[in-house]
C-alpha cells in the first residue's frame, strides 16, 4: 500500500471519527467505546435497551451513553437473555458457578433465592446508604438481604396482581370472593364470558392464585424453609382457596378455558374482543389495556385489590427483576450496583414500573395516576414468593393440582396429596 | 371375435404428433409385429391399444367394439413389458394369479390355471419364488404367465426381448411363436429388432418417424419393400446400394450404369416397370444372397474382406463404386485380395427413385 | 507348486470381503469414531455418569447415588406420564405417516396428471416443517383458542356446531397436541415419502391397470410393499424425534391442563429446570434414550433386509 493512501484514510478516520464515535456508543453486544481499559459484562433482558419498542430503546441508550460519560475508561459488554426464563436463569447459575458468568445480570425476583443459596452474588453494601435501604418496601428488603444483612441485590422494579373490571359491567370492585363469583355470573348472564385468569401451566397460575392462600396467613414454606402447605392449618386454607377456584369453574362464573389460559395476553385478548367483563392480571396490563384497547374503551376499564375470603383479608403476589453482581472484583460490583441504581430510577420512571422505593412515587410525575394509588396500596399488602430453591417445584406442582381440579380430572384432597408427594420428593432430593 | 382395429389412430404430445393416423387391422389370432427405428412411435401406438395413453384422435376397436373411452383393465388386453413389470413382492405364483382376481374361481381352480400356464411356460419349479431371485429369461417367461392366464382377446408386447442376452433371445423368440402356434390369440408385437419381426410375424408392418411405411408378409416386405427405407431396415446384412443410372434406347435394351462405368442388363422380366426412368439416375439395390461368386462372364471384383460364418460366409467386394456385401453359401471361401467373377440375380434387384425414394414399380 | 500356491492363499482378500478394501480401515475411521464420539457418546456417557450421582443445577458436587434412579422410577407422576408419551407418539407417527403418505400420494398422482399447483402444496407442506416448534404451538394455540373468538370454534359456531373445549378438557387437549404435532411433522413424512413413491417403476402401475387394478389394489400390492422400507425408516426417525420433542407441548399446553399432556421429556425437562435435579433429569434422559432404542430396533426388525426375498 502506498503511504499517501494510508494517510488519506487515516485522514479520514479521524476526521469521521467524532461522528462514528456518537453512533458506536450503543451497538448489539456493547455500551461505550469498544478500546475501553475496563470491561463489564451484563446481562440483561430484551425490554429496555434492546427493547423493540423505539422509544423505550433510546431512552435508555440516552441513559446508557450519560453512564458511561460519567464512568471513563469503562465499557459494558451486554449479553440478551433468550425469552426462555427458567431455562436462561438455571443456566446463569450453572455458568456462574463454573466461574464463566456475566458480571452483572438480571435476576428475576423469584430466583434470586436460588441464586444466594448457589452463593453466587457479591455483596453491595457499600454502594447504598441505610436510608436508601430502608426505603425499599418490607417485601423486597428481606428478599434481597441475607442473613447477615448484606444487600445482594438491587430489587429494581416489582409488580402486583390485581383484579381488572369494564365498569360499565361491573361498577362496584368485587372486595370478597363471594362478591367476584356473584360478579362474574352476572357477567355470564350478559353474555360474557365469566372471569379469566391464567389455569394452565405457567408460573402466572401458581403466583395469581397464592395470594388466595396468602390472604387466609397461609404459609407455603416455613421458617427453616421447608415445605408446609400440605401441613396442619396450611393444609385447610390451601385447600379453601383451591376450593374457591375449583367453585368459580364449576358455578360458571369463570370459563372452563381457564385451564388453557397461559399468559396474561390471552386475557388482553379477551378484553380487547369484549367478551370478558373481570380478569385478573397484572399491573403492567393497565397500561397496556390504555395502549390496546380504543380510548373509550380503555376509560372503562378499572383495576382493583384482588379479592379475598373476607374483604380485610387481603394479599396479592409480587415479582420484578434484581440486578444482581456475580463478579468478585470490587470495582466491577460498583459499576453492577451503579447501573442497577439507573434501572431503579429513571429507568423505572421511563417505563412507568412500579419502583420497590416508597419515595421514588414521590419523585417522578410519572407515578401520579389513580391507578398507582390502587398500585401501591396494594403493595402493602404484598407477598413475595418464598426465596427457596424448592419454590419452583411448588410453583409447578399448583399448576398441576389446580389445571387437574379445574378441568375435574382430580378432586382437591387427592391433588393436594399428590402435590405434597411430589414436592416432598424434591425437597428430599435438594 | 377379437380383431383389433386401429383406424387412423394419432397420438400428440402436447403440440408435437408423433404417431400420425395409423390404420392397421390385426385379424382374430393374427401374429402382427410392428417394427421400426427408435422413436417411430410404436411403444406409443401399442400403449394407445392398451389404454396406457389417450388416443389423441381416430378410433380403436378390438372384436367390433370400440374402446377409446374403456381403461386398460376394461379392455381386456394383456400385456408383456420390455421389464416385465413383475410384482416384486409377490410371487411367482401370485404374480401369475393376479389376473384372476376377479374372476370368482375357488382357490383350487386358481391353483390349477396357475399350475397349467406354469407347465406350459415350463417354470413349475419357480412358483414359490420372487421375482427378484429368478433370471431375465424365466422373468420373461412370468410375465408371459401373468398375460396367458388371462386369456386376453388380445395380446401386446413391448420388446419383450430386447433385455436378454442374444442366446436367450433366441430361443425365446422361438418360444413365443410356438406358444402362439398352441394357443393362437390376437398379438400385436412391438420390437426394433428387423429379424424379429422377420422371423416371429404373420405379418410385419414397419414404421417409420409415426407412420406405416409398409405392412404384409416377411418375405412380401422383404422381397417387394415399397420404399428405400424398407428396403434398408429389413434384411441383415442389410441391401446393397448403389447410385447409378438407367441408360438404353428402345431396342438396344434397358442398362443399369454403376458409378464405376459397370453396366449391367436389365432382364426383360423387370424392364417394364422401369423403361420410363431410362436417363435418369436411379438407385439400385441387391441383397447380398444375389451376388454370387461364379466363373463366367460376369462383372470382375476384388475381395476386400471376408467375415466366415460357418453356415455361409460374408464377401465385401470392391464393386460398383463402393463395397458390396455378398452373401456365400457354399463351401468355397474366397479370399482376400482374389479377383472374383461375380452372378448377380437381377430379376431380384430393388431399383429406387432418388428423388422420392420410392421403389420403382413397387404396388 | 506347492511353493508358490502358498503366498498366494496368504494374499488372497479375505472370504467376507465383496470388493476391495483397505487393508486397514481403523485409520480411515478414526476421524469419524471421534467425532461421533464427542458429540454423541460424551453426553450420553455423562448423562449415564449423573444418572448414578446426586448432581444438582445447583451444587455440582456430584457424590455416587442411586437415589436419583429410585426417586424417579419411583415417582407416582411418571405412570401417567408414560401414559402420555405413548398416546402421543403413537398418536402422533400414525397421524404423520398416514397424513404424509396421503399428501405423497396426491402429489405424485397430480405431478403424474400434469396437475398444477403441486410444486406449490409441496412448498406449502414444507413451510409447514420448517416453522419451529414453539411457533408452531404458538400458532395452534390460537388456532384451538377457546375463547369466544378462537379461530376453529369461531369456524364451527358458523357452522352450527358447538364449539369444542381443545384445550381445556384433559382429553381433547392430547389431541389437539397430536394433531398440532402431526400438522408439523408431516412434510417430514411426505418428502421421505414422495421419494420413495417416485422411485417405484411407474411400469408395475401399468401393468397393474392392465390386469385392472382397482386404486386400492394398487396401493395394497404395489405401493405399499414397495413402500414398507422408506415407512418403516421413517417410523423409526419419527418415533424418535417425537419421542424427543416437547416443544410444539410445551407452547401450546405447557403440560396440561394439570399434566394431562406431560410427556416424558417434558417432564425430563421440568426436573432439570424447575427441580433443578441434574441427576433425576440424566435418569429420565436414560429412560427416555432406552424406550427410543427400543421401539425403534422393534421397528427396524421388520425392515427388508437385502439379499433376502
Ligand atoms: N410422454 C411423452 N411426452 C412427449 N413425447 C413423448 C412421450 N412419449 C414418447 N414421446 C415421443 O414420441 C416419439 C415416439 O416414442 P415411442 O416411445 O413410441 O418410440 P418407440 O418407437 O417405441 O422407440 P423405442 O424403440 O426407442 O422404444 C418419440 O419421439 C418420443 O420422444
Ligand atoms: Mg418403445
Amino acid at each position: 500500500m502506498n503511504r499517501p493512501l494510508i494517510v488519506s484514510a487515516l485522514a479520514l478516520a479521524i476526521g469521521g471519527a467524532p461522528a462514528l464515535a456518537q453512533e458506536d456508543m450503543v451497538t448489539r453486544d456493547r455500551v461505550g467505546p469498544a478500546d475501553a481499559e475496563n470491561a463489564l459484562t451484563f446481562r440483561l433482558t430484551a425490554y429496555d435497551l434492546y427493547s423493540s419498542d423505539e422509544a423505550t430503546a433510546t431512552a435508555f441508550e440516552e441513559l446508557f451513553i450519560d453512564f458511561i460519560e460519567d464512568n471513563p475508561g469503562w465499557r459494558i459488554d451486554t449479553q440478551l437473555q433468550t425469552g426462555n426464563l427458567n431455562q436462561e436463569q438455571a443456566r446463569m447459575i450453572e455458568q456462574a458457578q463454573a466461574g464463566r458468568g456475566p458480571d452483572c445480570a438480571m435476576v428475576d425476583s423469584s430466583q434470586l433465592a436460588t441464586y444466594k443459596a448457589a452463593g453466587v452474588l457479591s455483596p453491595m453494601n457499600e454502594y447504598f446508604t441505610e436510608d436508601e435501604v430502608a426505603d425499599f418496601f418490607p417485601y423486597v428488603r428481606d428478599g434481597i438481604t441475607d442473613d447477615a444483612g448484606n444487600i445482594l441485590a438491587v430489587w429494581w422494579f416489582t409488580d402486583l396482581r390485581v383484579l381488572y373490571r369494564n365498569t360499565e359491567v361491573v361498577p362496584e370492585a368485587p372486595q370478597t370472593w363471594e362478591e367476584l363469583k356473584t360478579a362474574a355470573l352476572e357477567t355470564v348472564d350478559e353474555g360474557y364470558e365469566g372471569v379469566l385468569f391464567n389455569g394452565g401451566r405457567t408460573e402466572g397460575t401458581a403466583f395469581d392464585w397464592l395470594a388466595n392462600f396468602w390472604a387466609q396467613g397461609g404459609q407455603l414454606v416455613n421458617e427453616a424453609g421447608e415445605p408446609v402447605f400440605y401441613e396442619g392449618e396450611n393444609r385447610e386454607l390451601f385447600l379453601e382457596a383451591v376450593r374457591y377456584y375449583e367453585d368459580l369453574v364449576e358455578s360458571g362464573a369463570a370459563p372452563a378455558r381457564v385451564t388453557s389460559i397461559t399468559t396474561y395476553d390471552d386475557m388482553l385478548a379477551a378484553a380487547a374482543a369484549g367478551t370478558t367483563a373481570l380478569f385478573v392480571g397484572g399491573n403492567w396490563m393497565y397500561a397496556q389495556i390504555q395502549s390496546t384497547l380504543p380510548e373509550e374503551e380503555a376509560a372503562k376499564w378499572e383495576a382493583s385489590e384482588l379479592p379475598g375470603p373476607t374483604a380485610d383479608q387481603r394479599a396479592t403476589g409480587t415479582g420484578g427483576w434484581t440486578i444482581a453482581a456475580l463478579t468478585d472484583d470490587p470495582e466491577k460490583v460498583r459499576m453492577c450496583a451503579a447501573i442497577a441504581k439507573l434501572y431503579l430510577g429513571p429507568g423505572n420512571a421511563f417505563q412507568a414500573l412500579l419502583p420497590t422505593q416508597a419515595s421514588l412515587y414521590e419523585e417522578y410525575d410519572t407515578y401520579a395516576g389513580p391507578e398507582f394509588e390502587v398500585f401501591s396500596a396494594a403493595l402493602e399488602n404484598g407477598q413475595a414468593r418464598p426465596g427457596v430453591a424448592i419454590y419452583p417445584e411448588i410453583s409447578n406442582q399448583i399448576q398441576i393440582l389446580l389445571g387437574e381440579v379445574m378441568s375435574g380430572a382430580a378432586e382437591p384432597e387427592e391433588a393436594l396429596d399428590a402435590a405434597a408427594e411430589a414436592v416432598e420428593a424434591a425437597y428430599a432430593r435438594q | 371375435m377379437s380383431e383389433l382395429v386401429l383406424d387412423g389412430i394419432s397420438k400428440s404430445f402436447g403440440d408435437t404428433e408423433v404417431v400420425h393416423g395409423i390404420d392397421l387391422t390385426v385379424a382374430e389370432n393374427e401374429f402382427v409385429v410392428l417394427v421400426g427405428p427408435s422413436g417411430c412411435g410404436k411403444s406409443t401406438t401399442l400403449r394407445m391399444v392398451a389404454g396406457l395413453e389417450a388416443i389423441s384422435s381416430g378410433e380403436l376397436r378390438i372384436g367390433g367394439e370400440r374402446v377409446n373411452d374403456r381403461s386398460p383393465g376394461e379392455r381386456d388386453v394383456a400385456m408383456v413389458f420390455q421389464n416385465y413389470a413383475l410384482y416384486p413382492h409377490m410371487s411367482v405364483a401370485q404374480n401369475i394369479a393376479f389376473g384372476l382376481r376377479r374372476r370368482k374361481l375357488s382357490r383350487a381352480e386358481r391353483d390349477a390355471a396357475v399350475l397349467e400356464v406354469a407347465k406350459l411356460l415350463e417354470i413349475e419349479p419357480l412358483l414359490d419364488r420372487r421375482p427378484r431371485a429368478l433370471s431375465g429369461g424365466q422373468r420373461q417367461r412370468v410375465a408371459m404367465g401373468r398375460a396367458i392366464i388371462r386369456d386376453p382377446q388380445v395380446f401386446l408386447f413391448d420388446e419383450p426381448l430386447s433385455n436378454l442376452d442374444a442366446r436367450l433371445r433366441l430361443q425365446m423368440r422361438l418360444e413365443i411363436k410356438r406358444l402362439h402356434a398352441r394357443k393362437p390369440v390376437t398379438t400385436l408385437y412391438v420390437t426394433h429388432d428387423q429379424t424379429e419381426a422377420m422371423t416371429m410375424a404373420d405379418r410385419v408392418v414397419v414404421m417409420n418417424e409415426g407412420r406405416i411405411e409398409q405392412a404384409g408378409p416377411p418375405m412380401e416386405i422383404y422381397r417387394n419393400p415399397r420404399t428405400r427405407f424398407v428396403a434398408e431396415f429389413i434384411g441383415a446384412p442389410a441391401v446393397n446400394l448403389f447410385d447409378a443410372r438407367l441408360t438404353g434406347g428402345s431396342d438396344d435394351g434397358l442398362w443399369i450404369e454403376l458409378a464405376d462405368g459397370t453396366r449391367l442388363s436389365v432382364p426383360a422380366s423387370r424392364r417394364a416397370g422401369c423403361e420410363s426412368y431410362a436417363g435418369q439416375p436411379v438407385v439400385f439395390g441387391l441383397r447380398p444372397e444375389d451376388i454370387v461368386i461364379e466363373a463366367g462372364d460376369g462383372p470382375v471384383a476384388p475381395v476386400q474382406m471376408v467375415e466366415t460364418m460357418g453356415a455361409e460366409t460374408l464377401a465385401y467386394l470392391g464393386f460398383g463404386g463402393t463395397e458390396a456385401c455378398a452373401r456365400l453359401t457354399g463351401d468355397s471361401v474366397p479370399s482376400r485380395g482374389d479377383q472374383v467373377h461375380l452372378r448377380l440375380g437381377l430379376e431380384r434387384m430393388i431399383l429406387i427413385d432418388p428423388t422420392t425414394d420410392r421403389v420403382i414399380g413397387a404396388a | 507348486m506347492t511353493a508358490t500356491s502358498a503366498p498366494r492363499r496368504a494374499a488372497a482378500p479375505p472370504a467376507t470381503g465383496g470388493g476391495p478394501a483397505p487393508a486397514r480401515p481403523l485409520p480411515w475411521l478414526l476421524p469419524v469414531l471421534f467425532f461421533i464420539g464427542l458429540f454423541y457418546l460424551w453426553p450420553i456417557i455423562d448423562a449415564l455418569r449423573l444418572a448414578f450421582t446426586d448432581a444438582s443445577l445447583l451444587d455440582r458436587e456430584a457424590n455416587f447415588s442411586l437415589d436419583a434412579i429410585g426417586a424417579m422410577l419411583g415417582s407416582a407422576a411418571l405412570g401417567t406420564v408414560l401414559r402420555n408419551t405413548a398416546v402421543f407418539t403413537l398418536g402422533s407417527v400414525f397421524g404423520q405417516l398416514l397424513l404424509g403418505l396421503a399428501i405423497a400420494l396426491l402429489v405424485v398422482r397430480g405431478e403424474r396428471n400434469n396437475l398444477r399447483g403441486m410444486l406449490v402444496l409441496r412448498t406449502l407442506v414444507l413451510a409447514a416443517w420448517v416453522i419451529p416448534g414453539i411457533a408452531n404451538g404458538v400458532i395452534w394455540q390460537m388456532l384451538f383458542s377457546e375463547a369466544p373468538f378462537g379461530a376453529i370454534n369461531s369456524t364451527l359456531r358458523l357452522v352450527g356446531i358447538p364449539p369444542v373445549a381443545w384445550l381445556s378438557n384433559p382429553d381433547n387437549a392430547m389431541m389437539s397436541a397430536i394433531i398440532a404435532t402431526v400438522w408439523q411433522g408431516t412434510a417430514y413424512s411426505m418428502i421421505l415419502l414422495y421419494a420413495a413413491l417416485r422411485s417405484i417403476d411407474d411400469t408395475l402401475y401399468e401393468a397393474a391397470a392392465v390386469d385392472a387394478a382397482t386404486p386400492w389394489e394398487r396401493l395394497w400390492f404395489i405401493t405399499l410393499p414397495e413402500l414398507r422400507g422408506a415407512l418403516l425408516v421413517n417410523a423409526i426417525l419419527i418415533v424418535i424425534m417425537t419421542l424427543n420433542t416437547f416443544d410444539v407441548i410445551i407452547s401450546l399446553t405447557g403440560g396440561g391442563p394439570g399434566r394431562a399432556t406431560e410427556v416424558l421429556a417434558l417432564y425430563a425437562y421440568n426436573t432439570v429446570f424447575y427441580n433443578f435435579d441434574l441427576a433425576g433429569g440424566s435418569v429420565l434422559s436414560i429412560l427416555l434414550m432406552a424406550i427410543s432404542l427400543t421401539l425403534a430396533a422393534i421397528v427396524a426388525m421388520f425392515l427388508p433386509r437385502s439379499g433376502r426375498p
